[in-house]
């Protein structure tokens, strides 16, 4: 009998190529994160963690990576908690205006992140709140929106609707099924939309770059610009450094959730 | 006084409607069935009793109260669904023990009951489980533990069986039925299988096209079922369409494609009428001896009885009989057809 599950030697190739397309650029950045020079190069016989040791003489890359984590915190909390009645609503009425404020919600995804950063300074100007936090958890959670609001929304669909029934049936008030079995229910797609929007707000740039301020200056702004006055390998080792913790954050979500499980929201 | 009735109700949606001036009158104690096919309105009728969707006309009472617009965690209503809907992320104790705990019944009052209730359904030894852990029907008795361990005042079952095999299906359908009248809770079951239907209720609705159509004792509507949709759906029905060519006292003779049949019941002489007989109240006998003769096209055995198709001059005839232990005659054979001439009936004249 033939068997299914095994990939052919061209499929294992095909695979391999892959994979290293993907992780190389990444390896690569950690390997010169080790290296003994001034500049950027591949160190070939000496190996040092000198560039290691240079963040802590720049602390302004850590506090800029402690703001990134505090706002992706924000960001993508108010993200889900704004998500979580939209997709009730939305996966669960007919009204007129759905398919509009789906789209509506969805749009970001659409509009370049140039375009956004610009239209969202001028409005935080006039607003007065360019620069600080809560304008720029403001915009963040607007550009983070559509992936919290789809993982959500996965798991709102694919719920039963029998167990929210059964429960008022039981004698549980709107509230209490909503607290006691819809929360539960739908918990894998909100922690899945909680994830994916923290790590799109932790990773955005372009918009982040014109909202910024010199006292909310997240990390991927602090990084770009660093390397627009000077290329040495500081860049490399606070790369590397993210990856290990984006790593060692992954096995653990894995080995609670189940990444497969939490980035299709099921 | 009826414990739960339902007074006109309707219910409309957009343009069309689900259910149709529906009454019904339902005893305490008593076990009844909506039953028709799928959009007949059953679960429709089911979503109002529960309290999930309004009557767009029309009241329903529960135990001389208006509970027509009560939100439905005041209806007091234990309900098993289709899908089981048990709550995944509960063990099958805490399942059993939610309705107890929003009725804010005491921990250990709780407990106690909660045991008891897997000891009737016999699921004691699986209280700490999750439902993802339990099989089909096992998850169903957690189903129907969780809707009755509140001693609800009504017990709505919805398909509650159709997800199960045809075996299991079978010994929960006696189960359910004991279950029922141990606890004697007022029970109203949808479902589309007639053998279902037949088997556990005091009384079947049976509905069409959000209409009640007919509603009495199992066996009185298999036997006169009063409309052609009532037989059909009961249970298969040969019918001959046909012209009253005589009537006297209370039998008419209807000519049916040239044979002349003696048909219990009245009809005017000249109308356009159609009969039908049952396959198991139809004997096969000798050809010539019985009322037409009839070619045998197909035989097929079913372990409890043999199922015959016949070709004669009425059509198509279907026909059972009962497995007596010895063989019957084979495809190919001429026999003859009779029935007893109460057991062919009158249905809508046209």
């Amino acid at each position: 009998m033939r068997r299914y599950d095994k990939n052919g030697p061209i499929a294992l190739t095909f695979n391999a190529l892959f994979l290293i397309f993907i992780l190389a650029p990444l390896f690569v950045v950690c390997w010169v994160s080790f290296t003994p020079e001034g500049f950027l190069s591949m160190p070939t016989t000496e190996f040092s963690l000198r560039w290691f040791v240079a963040i802590l003489d720049h602390p302004e890359f850590i506090s800029a990576f402690l703001f990134s984590v505090y706002l992706a915190f924000g960001s993508a909390t108010v993200a889900v908690a704004l998500a979580v009645p939209a997709a009730l609503a939305t996966a669960r009425y007919r009204f007129p205006g759905r398919g509009m404020i789906m789209a509506f919600f969805m749009s970001p995804l659409m509009i370049p992140h140039v375009v956004l950063g610009v239209a969202f300074l001028s409005y935080l100007s006039s607003l007065g709140w360019a620069g600080t936090y809560i304008g720029l958890v403001a915009c963040h959670v607007i550009l983070i929106m559509p992936y919290a609001l789809r993982l959500v929304l996965a798991s709102v669909t694919g719920m039963d609707k029998a167990a929210e029934q059964a429960a008022r049936s039981l004698g549980a008030s709107r509230w209490t099924t909503f607290r006691r079995v819809t929360i539960p229910l739908i918990m894998p797609g909100v922690t899945g939309g909680w994830v994916l929007a923290f790590i799109t707000s932790f990773d955005e740039l372009t918009m982040t770059l014109f909202i910024a301020s010199p006292s909310s200056t997240t990390l991927p702004v602090r990084m770009y610009q660093h390397i627009t006055e000077n290329v040495d390998p500081l860049i490399a080792s606070v790369s590397a450094v993210i990856i290990f913790i984006t790593m060692i954050l992954m096995f653990v979500l894995d080995r609670i959730f189940g990444l497969d499980k939490l980035l299709v929201g099921k | 006084m009826s414990f739960l009735s339902l007074k006109n109700v309707s219910k409309q949606y957009g343009d069309s409607l689900a259910v149709q001036d529906f009454n019904l009158n339902v005893e305490k104690g008593e076990f009844i069935s909506l039953l028709g096919p799928s959009g007949c309105g059953k679960t429709t009728t089911l979503n109002m009793i529960a309290g999930f969707e309004e009557p767009t006309t029309g009241t329903i009472e529960i135990s001389g109260k208006d509970m027509t617009y009560a939100a439905p965690n005041t209806r007091d209503i234990g309900i098993v669904f289709q899908s089981y809907a048990l709550f995944p992320h509960m063990t099958v104790a805490e399942n059993v023990g939610f309705g107890l705990e929003m009725r804010r019944v005491g921990k250990e009052e709780r407990r106690q009951r909660v045991l008891e209730t897997l000891e009737l359904v016999r699921l004691t030894q699986f209280a700490d489980r999750f439902p993802k852990a339990l099989s089909g029907g096992q998850r169903q008795r957690v189903a129907l533990a969780r809707a009755i361990v509140i001693k609800p005042q009504l017990l709505l079952l919805d398909e509650p069986l159709s997800a199960l095999d045809a075996k299991i299906r079978e010994r929960m359908q006696i189960e359910l039925r004991n279950i029922q009248h141990e606890v004697g809770v007022t029970t109203i079951l949808v479902t589309h299988d007639q053998a279902e239907a037949m088997a556990m209720s005091d009384r079947i609705a049976v509905m069409n096209f959000g209409r009640m159509a007919r509603l009495g004792a199992p066996f009185e509507i298999y036997e006169q079922p009063g409309d052609l949709f009532t037989s059909n759906f009961l249970g298969s029905t040969n019918m001959f369409d046909g012209e009253v060519s005589e009537q006297a006292g209370d039998v008419v003779m209807v000519n049916c494609s040239g044979v002349e049949l003696s048909v219990q019941g009245n009809a005017a002489k000249g109308s356009k009428i159609t009969v039908g007989v049952r396959p198991e109240k139809i004997a096969l006998v000798e050809a010539g001896l019985g009322l037409i003769d009839a070619k045998i096209k197909t035989r097929i055995f079913m372990g409890t009885r043999w199922a015959y198709q016949l070709e004669s001059s009425l059509g198509t005839l279907d026909v059972t009989l009962q497995n007596a232990g010895h063989e019957v005659a084979g495809e190919g054979v001429i026999v003859g057809v009779t029935w007893p001439r109460h057991a062919i009936r009158i249905f809508a004249e046209g």
